[in-house]
């Protein structure tokens, strides 16, 4: 266990201004990513859920270097990511790769399949020639259990499921370590995500990949993960194994996050309605603990202090001056 | 036995796609009776959709009805020049669509756009038994009933809100707002057409446990058009399960979450992941959902299907009832020679 985490994140903090002064005001800051820290070991599934304005996508962008931190360190494989120079940067965009949930807007509609699959392997240099992208091409989609005709399409010409699994399969044409998933299913149907699940799950496997997978759809990250994070507002709330997050939740958000899921058995009734309202705006942050004025348990220091994220058990992290507290309602 | 709210008899819808009729809807029988709700579920291009907005009169320009019939309180809808067609859906339907802020007119404040709704239907306002009102006991009354309909959907502090622009109002509340538009004329029918989509899942929960609510308190018969099979289960009384134009399978929702007959339904329900996660095994189902341009013969799902005998690649199999209230359209129920 004393293996170094391939991926690590301290103190991770990524504010964002907000367009426009307010009259005679100060700038607003969207506080997106507001202190996060963890770890993902090599081989296994990070799942980080939360619902819309949590931060989860701005914290996917700053893990692959598509916007910069206001303050903190992720360091991939040891190193720190704000000191690396052009030739270790080049490197760390083959390892790390970011398959995006809307494949009509992450394919370009008039480039062809086969070369939205080589176009990376020339411009990262790892192609040798055309003959070896084609080849590299080819292995990827029966990867992905594509036939080679797929690649002489355009995206249209795809169901969402085969886009879904084109953009998987570019990402494993650069043999990365760590591939981030941002919301890999929600948009195919059912049928299609739980093939789309066992693909992820069985290259995983024969690949030897880690997965930061990111997702509002509780239920997928509960079946495909190893540890559970679950953000709101910019921060982590509860952080555990997932067997233990699911089974025993100690912050009452993720007890209400769990118990807003339809269960799919009409004698299970669930929908119980344990967050008040919406998601608080992330320019203005309430005080103390974020989730106070959703939370049906807070008292007055929820509304003064904020909780630090602490360990409750062992590996089982959670922010809350009352953890445990809504485990009854599960 | 009263007269279904809503009675959908072998209905047949053909799209126009670059200039030729496709078969879009092939035969959909659906009923629903007072204060029931049905759900229909199916994933993208079943019909569902297509099925909602023949229903509702709204198919587009491209699409035309081609067989069958659509009761709505005994009335048949099919033929229906476009003027009565409006008289009979502004009294009978009222649909609720996905996405809120498409739907409601960002220049209109909550309770103008709600109450322009006695505009069209100045019936409504009437008093059932004594005078006519005057225009502004009417505005007086048009108000007072927008703020109850915004309170009998939650919406905290209504006489406030009612006088909010759609943009003051989060995801959650605006699509309770359009609840409250829909609610106001007092449908037979409320179509709710994958209406929690957009939400996250803490709002989702709020609006489902809303129409949970509003089906006991107001008697809401409701159909609920979703790809989740949780909605359903959560929601609905029975189901009706689409596939490829086609319903495969209605039934009480225990009975189909319980003893699913047809092999897509049970397809289905085995490839929907629960929150007990990887101990379940996800059996996803082979192959693609067919084209609409060119469905496979004989029963739509046999190239998928497990089950799939020589007869289900040429003769299309039709509903048999398989116990009460419960209808397959499978040649493994219809005693037809596999």
């Amino acid at each position: 266990m004393s293996e170094a985490p391939l991926l690590e994140v301290t103190g991770l903090v990524k504010h964002f201004p907000v367009r426009g002064r307010r009259f005679g005001g100060h700038r607003q800051w969207v506080r997106a990513v507001d202190g996060v820290d963890f770890a993902i070991r090599s081989g296994h599934t990070f799942g980080l859920v939360g619902e819309s304005g949590c931060g989860k996508s701005t914290l996917a962008s700053l893990l692959v270097k598509l916007v910069e931190p206001s303050a903190g360190q992720i360091r991939f494989e040891g190193q720190d990511l704000g000191g690396l120079d052009r030739r270790a940067l080049r490197d760390f965009r083959r390892r790390v790769q970011l398959v995006f949930q809307d494949t009509y807007g992450s394919l370009d509609p008039r480039q062809g399949m086969l070369s939205a699959i080589t176009e990376p392997l020339f411009t990262l240099g790892i192609a040798a020639d055309r003959a070896d992208a084609v080849r590299r091409a080819e292995q990827a989609v029966a990867l992905v259990g594509l036939d080679r005709e797929v690649l002489k399409r355009l995206p249209h010409e795809l169901s969402g499921g085969q886009r879904q699994r084109i953009a998987i399969a570019r990402a494993l044409a650069l043999s990365p370590r760590l591939v981030v998933l941002d919301e890999p299913t929600s948009s195919v149907d059912v049928s299609v995500q739980a093939q789309i699940l066992g693909l992820l799950d069985d290259l995983k496997q024969r690949q030897g990949l880690t997965y930061l997978l990111i997702s509002h759809n509780l239920i997928v990250v509960r079946y495909m993960s190893d540890t559970v994070a679950v953000m709101y507002l910019g921060k982590i709330v509860e952080l555990a194994a997932a067997a233990a997050l699911f089974a025993a939740p100690l912050h009452p958000y993720s007890v209400a996050l769990i118990s807003a899921i339809p269960v799919p058995d009409p004698e299970a009734p669930s929908l119980t309605e344990l967050a008040r309202g919406d998601v608080s705006s992330p320019v203005n942050i309430p005080s103390g603990c974020r989730y106070h004025p959703r939370c049906p348990y807070a008292e007055a220091i929820c509304r003064s202090e904020e909780p630090p994220l602490a360990e409750h058990m062992p590996g089982h992290y959670a922010a809350c001056h009352f953890a445990g507290i809504a485990a009854d309602h599960l | 036995m009263s007269v279904p709210v809503l009675e959908v008899t072998d209905l047949s819808v053909e799209l126009g796609i670059g200039g030729v009729w496709i078969p879009a809807l092939n035969k959909v029988s659906l009923t629903i009776a007072r204060g029931e709700a049905l759900g229909l579920v199916g994933e993208s291009g079943s019909g569902k959709s297509l099925t909602a907005l023949s229903i509702a009169a709204l198919l587009p320009d491209n699409a035309r009805i081609v067989g069958g019939s659509i009761r709505l309180m005994g009335d048949d809808l099919v033929g229906r020049s476009e003027a009565e067609l409006n008289r009979l859906r502004a009294r009978s339907v009222a649909f609720v669509f996905q996405n809120p802020t498409t739907f409601l007119n960002p220049l209109m404040t909550i309770g103008r756009q709600i109450a322009e709704v006695f505009e069209l239907s100045p019936e409504l306002l009437d008093p059932a038994d004594g005078p006519r009102l005057s225009r502004r006991e009417r505005r007086r009354e048009a108000w007072r009933r927008v703020v109850e309909y915004l309170r009998l959907v939650k919406i905290p502090d209504p006489e406030r809100v009612a006088r909010q622009y759609p943009f003051e109002l989060s995801g959650g509340m605006q699509q309770r707002a359009v609840i409250a538009m829909a609610l106001i004329r007092r449908p037979h029918l409320v179509i709710a057409d994958e209406i929690t989509t957009a939400l996250d899942v803490t709002v989702q929960a709020q609006i489902l446990a809303l129409l949970r609510e509003l089906r006991h308190s107001i008697g809401m018969t409701l159909l609920m058009i979703t790809h989740d099979m949780g909605i359903v289960a959560q929601l609905t009384d029975r189901v009706a399960v689409m596939y490829s134009g086609t319903v495969v399978e209605c039934a009480d929702a225990l009975a189909l979450f319980r003893r699913p007959k047809h092999p897509y339904s049970q397809a289905l329900l085995a490839a929907v992941p629960t929150i007990h996660g990887s101990e379940t095994v996800l059996r996803p189902i082979p192959g693609t959902i067919p084209a609409m341009t060119d469905p496979p013969s004989g029963c739509r799902f046999h190239p998928r299907c497990p089950a799939a005998m020589p007869a289900c690649g040429h003769v299309v199999p039709t509903p048999a009832v398989t116990g009460p209230g419960h209808s397959v359209a499978c040649h493994l129920y219809d005693g037809s020679p596999g």
